[in-house]
């Protein structure tokens, strides 16, 4: 005889019990993320008697939103496969190695993430600045003669940017890679699989979901950012946080309503990518899922 | 024979990792079509050959051979070698049919001709019902069937088996030996079955191979290792053994020896290669030592003196067969084995001896 609580569990249901220690996130998350995000869109509409979608028609017809929209998935998107690059060889190590390895590159990877981002973009003022650490190595050694002038371009806020996403994206891909079976990747060998095909039939797609994971973490955290893009890019790199910003501070009519609608606009974007990532991240090694329980 | 006639041969191999000798010399062969167990404790190196032959471990010295071809030449998965893991390894999103079409699928095979086989081999392991199920959905017993079908489905010149029914329970274990001998029977693909439990390996081998710290100690058929151990060791690795201590002894012509123990002198045969200059021991086995009540005439038994006295200190009855713990005047413990029916009781004391041929002296 099943108890009722095996019962539950071997269909995934919860006990109220065990759905009581979800309350308090349901509750903050629908007070403090739900209901901002609801309230963003009606303001976004406007005031009652106003067309509902003016705000939208003055976002997608002027060019100051179209490019700092434009420039904000760009910048984002660019950072996000970046850092992927950057992190996954490291990553892969350390997952596979384990041990105190894995612990202080995490150790690292958080330490990293808890100096603020201020103060990391601010650094890279300085490093990258005219005349500053880079321009001065590069020029003491004879590598170059003129300073180099990368502070104020669109490279040195993909720079700043890679650098504070970064620690999330590899996080992410420690915590899928280290689930890997890599009994199946010796199969996949001993079966004759060249390692060509051991990395396209028995490594790729075990790891598939976990990359498109962090490249969306990466891509959102991006999105977010408009201090990294303010003060390491020029006059051209505005990304739409800042766009928000301004008017927020300076349109005391319809600011409100204008930084509501970027941000629902921005909300959607993020909404589609999340998608595009969870198709193309697939199902990785699970099994199709079957019409009906399976026996 | 040369290493080249062989299906699996390696010789003189070495293989250190830092201070550690994981392999010292060790040389073996599996010959066409046999049924070969490695069996050793663990840490013995009985991994390590099988990583020798898969290519994922390459030797310090010595060589490899796999069908006749130098392996060091070969790359892993230019070796076509079948091999079954532990923790059955299937591709959880393959179905079963699809998991043994995997290896034919990177062969590049026709579609027809994969069904065909695969199929086949869904008959050979008895899984055709089972053919569309997820690994997910099969018992563990059924998904060793599966990964054996998908190591032999592509024809491998040898199939190796990495104690693939350690993560089974007990009656499963024996159902499954019974499968893999017949499956290997069927198929005559050469088979290398390490494992760390005895029985399996007697139950399933033509030969059975010991390793222990890095040698080869024993190398035989089951009935050959169990009766006429190499040495000591081996014979308590191998089923469970008395080892009588042997004061001094010398040939004495016909394979025999003449040895001196604490209940006289007795005349038994030894191990080939066993010398008198080294310490020694006659094993017997706990099934060979015979029990009386009272002192019987041992003409013809060993010891010749009328049998060891030894108090029964404790007995496992076992069902039809029962164990007793024995302690000699000596001071010596014994193990016997004997039939369940008689009674006899703790604090008794036994009349022991033994039949000289079913004894045996061996090198300590």
């Amino acid at each position: 005889m099943q108890s009722r609580q095996q019962i539950a569990e071997s269909w995934g249901w919860m006990s109220w019990r065990q759905a009581a220690l979800l309350l308090p996130v349901i509750v903050i998350s629908g007070v403090f993320l739900l209901a901002p995000l609801l309230e963003n869109l009606v303001r976004s509409l406007g005031l009652p008697g106003e067309s509902g979608l003016a705000h939208y028609r003055s976002f997608f017809t002027k060019p100051q939103y179209l490019t700092a929209l434009s420039n904000t998935l760009a910048f984002s998107l660019a950072a996000a496969v970046l850092a992927l690059v950057i992190a996954l060889p490291a990553c892969t190590f350390v997952a596979h190695r384990g041990g105190r390895w894995l612990r202080s590159f995490i150790g690292v990877l958080i330490v990293a993430m808890a100096i603020s981002g201020l103060i990391r973009t601010v650094s890279w003022q300085i490093v990258l600045g005219n005349g500053g650490l880079l321009d001065a190595i590069l020029m003491a050694t004879g590598v170059i003669r003129q300073p180099l002038g990368l502070l104020y371009t669109p490279w040195a806020v993909l720079l700043g940017m890679v650098q504070i996403i970064l620690p999330a994206v590899a996080l992410a891909l420690i915590n899928g890679l280290g689930k890997v079976d890599r009994g199946l990747i010796a199969a996949a060998r001993s079966l004759g699989a060249s390692p060509f095909q051991v990395l396209m039939t028995a490594y790729l797609p075990q790891i598939r979901p976990t990359l498109m994971l962090a490249v969306f973490l990466g891509f959102s955290l991006g999105t977010g950012l408009f201090l990294t893009p303010t003060l390491l890019g020029g006059p051209d790199d505005v990304v739409l946080g800042k766009v928000m910003l301004g008017d927020m501070v300076f349109d005391f009519e319809n600011g409100a309503a204008l930084g509501a609608t970027s941000g629902v606009v921005m909300t959607a974007v993020v909404g589609a990518a999340g998608l595009v990532c969870l198709a193309l991240g697939g199902r990785g090694f699970r099994p199709p899922r079957r019409r009906g329980a399976a026996a | 024979m040369r290493p080249t006639d062989m299906a699996i041969a390696l010789r003189g191999v070495i293989k250190r990792y830092g201070d550690f000798c994981a392999l010292d010399g060790v040389s073996l062969d599996v010959n066409p079509g046999e049924f070969v167990s490695l069996l050793g404790p663990s840490g013995s190196g009985k991994s390590t050959i099988l990583g020798l032959v898969v290519g994922s471990v390459l030797p310090d010295r010595g060589a490899v051979y796999i069908h006749g071809k130098d392996a060091a030449a070969l790359r892993p998965h230019e070796r076509n070698i079948g091999m079954v893991f532990q923790q059955y390894s299937l591709f959880p999103h393959l179905t079963v049919a699809e998991n043994i079409a995997y290896p034919l699928k990177l062969r590049k095979w026709t579609e027809p001709a994969i069904k065909s086989r695969v199929a086949a081999f869904l008959d050979l392991v008895g899984l055709i019902r089972e053919a569309d199920r997820y690994p997910g959905e099969i018992s563990g017993g059924q998904a060793q069937r599966v990964a054996v079908a998908r190591a032999l489905v592509f024809d491998p010149d040898v199939l190796l088996m990495d104690e693939p029914l350690g993560a089974l329970d007990k009656r499963l274990r024996g159902e499954l030996q019974e499968e893999f001998r017949r499956i290997q029977r069927e198929t005559g693909v050469p088979t290398l079955y390490v494992t760390h439990d005895q029985d399996e390996a007697m139950f399933l081998s033509d030969r059975i191979i010991v390793c222990n710290q890095g040698r080869i100690v024993a190398d035989g058929s089951p009935r050959d290792l169990y009766e006429r151990p190499p040495g000591a060791w081996a014979a308590e690795f191998l089923g469970d053994a008395n080892l009588v201590p042997v004061q001094r002894w010398r040939q004495c012509g016909d394979g025999q020896a003449k040895a001196e123990t604490a209940w006289g002198e007795v005349v038994v045969p030894h191990a080939p290669g066993s010398t008198p200059e080294r310490s020694a021991a006659i094993v017997v086995r706990p099934e060979h030592l015979l029990v009386a009540v009272d002192e019987p005439s041992t003409q013809g038994y060993a010891p010749a003196r009328g049998g060891v006295r030894a108090r029964v200190t404790s007995s496992v009855y076992l069902g039809g067969r029962q164990r007793i713990h024995l302690h000699t005047e000596e001071g010596m413990l014994l193990k016997a084995e004997v039939s369940g029916r008689r009674h006899l009781p703790t604090g008794g004391v036994l009349s022991i001896h033994w039949r000289p041929e079913d004894s045996w002296l061996v090198n300590i």
